[in-house]
């Protein structure tokens, strides 16, 4: 799992040298006990993005993590190490934690499968926080059954969770082979087109195709709220590091310590704003889901970078790259929605992952259609770098 | 068998009817880990002992 899930015994890291002297956790994080108490072997913990900060686990104290497609390139984060450990076929699934893109960016790089679910879905106690008001904790898995399956494993009601949604249990894996059939599938055009390059926008072709999605929807003001998710972002991870900021700027992240200090001192209106936006732009969304059950969008704008990469170039624009590898999942997490990512091969042989996105509560439609995607040999095969 | 290419719930039921036990499949897994790790630097820390005592756990 993810070094920013408590495990019993050991220092929880969050990818940060600034808690190497931390205390041992005195128990283990609610999803891993969930885990234990089914039968799963914990192997270790995973490499990421320093505070979870960040979409390519380049971490300036443990070092990058290389993916195992190609070892020159990122394996994206900041759940990068989760990623890879999967993709490589050394482990059937890890555990995630995604803010902005933190299981969906990895997976999509990686070539795997990642649910991000709704927001308040899962437990996170016992994970090291980073955005109070957007963190989801999620699984990654190497075929959709596996990823129903740990998914199922982790829900259950936790009273020690203030965020966790009031909801029933809501077993996926046993509806996973009615594959689409009935699920009404539509295409994000507008923002989510714009942002991409070519080998993303015929994966999109190619998964439309295959769920029968004929009808382009735009989904308004989508930047706007990855720039509200950004400032949320920003500010709330610069005042939970605020303290450690004043006391030890030396020991942070060079990559994040600037702009977690910008988030702290950032005007509070800004992040009022944010807020209501959120309200506003949920109501504009959710209203799509009384015509569609799954909405295509891609994962990622392109498929991996290399590792030290700094810029990035779509429909002719530079961009930075390691904030840009977010900028297409931003705004789905910023709403709350639940999101199963789907590998496909590229021309160059690279992966580039899919978002299905559903309404609120609905990760049965998402995995339903995942699974009707990997069944009729769209999603890219799996590598394992395990000897026989 | 490649344990990565079956399902979980396959290599459950392998482990029920004693075609391997949970402890092949932790140590099969940790000999991967340290062969393949330092190429790719997923893992910061290698739970081992914890590993090996929980497929202890399931086999007994």
């Amino acid at each position: 799992m993810k070094n920013l899930f408590d495990v019993a015994g050991h220092s929880t890291l969050a990818g940060a040298s600034l808690f190497r002297d931390r205390p041992a956790a005195q128990a283990d994080a609610f999803a891993v006990e969930k885990l234990r108490h089914a039968g799963a072997l914990l192997s270790g913990m995973l490499n990421m993005d320093a505070y979870a900060y960040g979409f390519t686990t380049e971490n300036s104290h443990y070092g990058a993590t290389h993916n195992p497609r190609d070892l020159s390139r990122v394996a994206g984060g900041s759940s990068g190490g989760s990623a890879a450990a999967v993709a490589a076929g050394l482990v059937h699934f890890s555990l995630g934690t995604d803010t902005n893109g933190s299981i969906r960016v990895p997976a999509s790089l990686c070539g795997i499968f990642g649910l991000k679910p709704t927001f308040g879905r899962l437990s996170r106690s016992g994970s090291h926080p980073f955005v109070a008001s957007l963190d989801h904790i999620g699984p990654l898995a190497r075929r959709v059954e596996d990823l129903a399956l740990v998914y199922d494993l982790l829900q259950g009601a936790d009273h020690a969770d203030a965020f966790q949604a009031d909801r029933p249990l809501a077993e996926t894996l046993p509806g996973l082979s009615q594959g689409s059939e009935g699920l009404r599938c539509g295409v994000l055009g507008g923002f989510f087109a714009r942002w991409c390059d070519e080998d993303a926008r015929a994966a999109v072709a190619a998964v439309a195709a295959a769920l029968e999605a004929q009808e382009e929807v735009l989904m308004p003001e989508a930047e706007l709220a990855r720039s509200a998710a950004f400032i949320m972002t920003a500010a709330e991870g610069g005042n939970h590091y605020l303290p450690a900021l004043r006391q030890m700027p030396e020991q942070f992240e060079p990559n994040s310590r600037e702009r977690l200090l910008a988030g702290a001192m950032m005007p509070g209106a800004w992040y009022v704003q944010a807020q209501r936006f959120r309200r506003h732009f949920q109501q504009q969304v959710l209203p799509l889901f009384d015509r569609f059950d799954v909405l295509i969008a891609p994962a990622t704008p392109c498929s991996a970078i290399t590792i030290g990469q700094q810029t990035l170039t779509i429909q002719g624009e530079s961009l930075p790259a390691k904030a840009s590898m977010g900028m297409l999942t931003q705004p789905i997490s910023f709403l709350g929605l639940p999101v199963c990512t789907v590998p496909l091969a590229t021309r160059s042989g690279l992966p580039i992952g899919l978002q299905l996105i559903a309404r609120p509560f609905n990760e049965e439609a998402v995995l339903r259609a995942a699974w009707a995607l990997e069944q009729q040999g769209i999603t890219m095969p799996q590598m394992n770098m395990a000897g026989a | 068998m490649r344990l990565g290419d079956v399902s979980i719930q396959s290599l459950q039921r392998a482990i029920q009817q004693g075609e391997i036990s949970a402890v092949e499949v932790a140590k099969s897994t940790l000999q991967a880990v340290e062969q393949h790790n330092p190429a790719l630097n997923a893992w910061t820390e290698v739970t081992g002992p914890r590993m090996l005592k929980e497929a202890s756990a399931i086999d007994a």
